[in-house]
């Protein structure tokens, strides 16, 4: 009985996966975009089907939840070991008015090797941060700042599909978001 | 101690006893931070002068692993982090900090709503009896730097609390380290 469902099963998977394309079935989150990457390239997040990607938002003026969220991703990339060229970290920068490409491409080296920094126009980025369900809100201070900007510090798991399959948020630890990126990776 | 580069910095007016040397807080080291020499001069010269008007005695106030987070070269802000222990019998507070390395110096207080992170400057730091952790969730924000700070960089950092007394350390820049302690 198991053996002749199979192919119907398989099927069903299938049709389903062409029917979400790319967003998460239940929550309709997630899919393709493109923003500017910290060399001034454009960055196609469909040119990177067949890497498992880590998806999260911030900026380079944050000194608490980005570099955490940096350093955890550094982290979950040597636990990948040799799989962690077939993985990508890819952080979003909310304030394009602060972030210049050349901000951030010191940012993401000092923190991690592993990870991609990208910008845009507000509206593009506004886009992406809607798409993944990701939230940031910029708020006037009297500080020195300026400007303070609140934002989700979650981290999106992007399957080598494209497609949206699960977050974590701040209270996961490394390894835990590595094992999920080694379950899909296998 | 001469293989650190110390940032110059003008103190406050006493702090140019001589004992600059001595005013370096040894690096993650609790027990050296509270029994070392170094310690015992900075309270010394600080409860003569910057602690004169308060009602809490300056070795009252003691400052535990205190660091600066090293921050990459273009970031013109960074963040200080300590442990401060209230030995006396009552309440107290943080409520300013300076430094002559950056443009301004803040407290701010890190609120975690859901998955939201939101930043708060904030008027002082509660110190009720016993440690408070100014480690994250409040943190002091160094801001426009005015050159950047790099691990083994010592920053002289006044700390001004409620009723008037004030205590001025070297902190050391540190990495931040990660989960795995790396």
């Amino acid at each position: 009985m198991i053996q002749k469902s199979a192919p119907l099963i398989l099927l069903m998977v299938l049709l389903a996966g062409s029917a979400v394309a790319q967003t998460d079935a239940k929550t309709g989150f997630g899919g393709d975009f493109a923003l500017t990457d910290q060399d001034g390239k454009t960055f196609r997040l469909s040119d990177h089907h067949g890497q498992v990607v880590l998806l999260f938002f911030g900026y380079t003026s944050c000194t608490e939840a980005c570099p955490i969220i940096l350093l955890r991703v550094n982290s979950v990339f040597k636990q990948l070991g040799p799989d962690r060229d077939k993985a990508l970290a890819v952080f979003v920068s909310v304030d394009p008015q602060r972030d210049t490409p050349q901000v951030l491409r010191e940012y993401v080296k000092y923190f991690s090797a592993h990870a991609i920094a990208l910008t845009g126009k507000k509206e593009e980025i506004d886009i992406v941060v809607k798409q993944y369900g990701a939230r940031y809100e910029i708020e006037k201070s009297d500080s020195a700042l300026g400007y303070h900007i609140s934002h989700t510090t979650d981290i999106y798991l992007i399957d080598s599909s494209g497609a949206l399959q699960s977050h974590f948020d701040h209270k996961e630890s490394a390894t835990q978001i590595a094992e999920s990126v080694k379950r899909l990776l296998r | 101690m001469s293989r650190k580069r110390v940032i110059k910095v003008s103190v406050l007016a006493f702090a140019s006893v001589s004992c600059s040397l001595a005013l370096l807080v040894e690096q993650n080291s609790l027990a050296k931070v509270c029994s070392g020499a170094g310690w015992e001069c900075v309270s010394s010269i600080q409860s003569a002068t910057a602690f004169e008007k308060s009602s809490i005695k300056a070795d009252e106030l003691l400052i535990h692993n205190a660091w600066i987070q090293e921050m990459p070269p273009t970031s013109k802000h960074t963040a200080a982090y300590m442990v401060i222990e209230n030995k006396s019998a009552k309440e107290t507070a943080l409520v300013a900090a300076k430094a002559e390395i950056a443009e301004a110096v803040e407290l701010h207080r890190m609120v975690t709503e859901g998955n939201m992170m939101r930043m708060r400057r904030v008027d002082r730091i509660p110190l009720p009896v016993g440690k408070t952790e100014i480690t994250g969730d409040f943190h002091i924000m160094l801001i426009n730097l005015k050159s950047p700070l790099k691990e083994g960089d010592h920053v002289a950092l006044t700390l001004e609390f409620e009723g008037g007394g004030s205590k001025t350390l070297q902190v050391p820049v540190k990495k931040r380290q990660g989960e795995d302690g790396q």
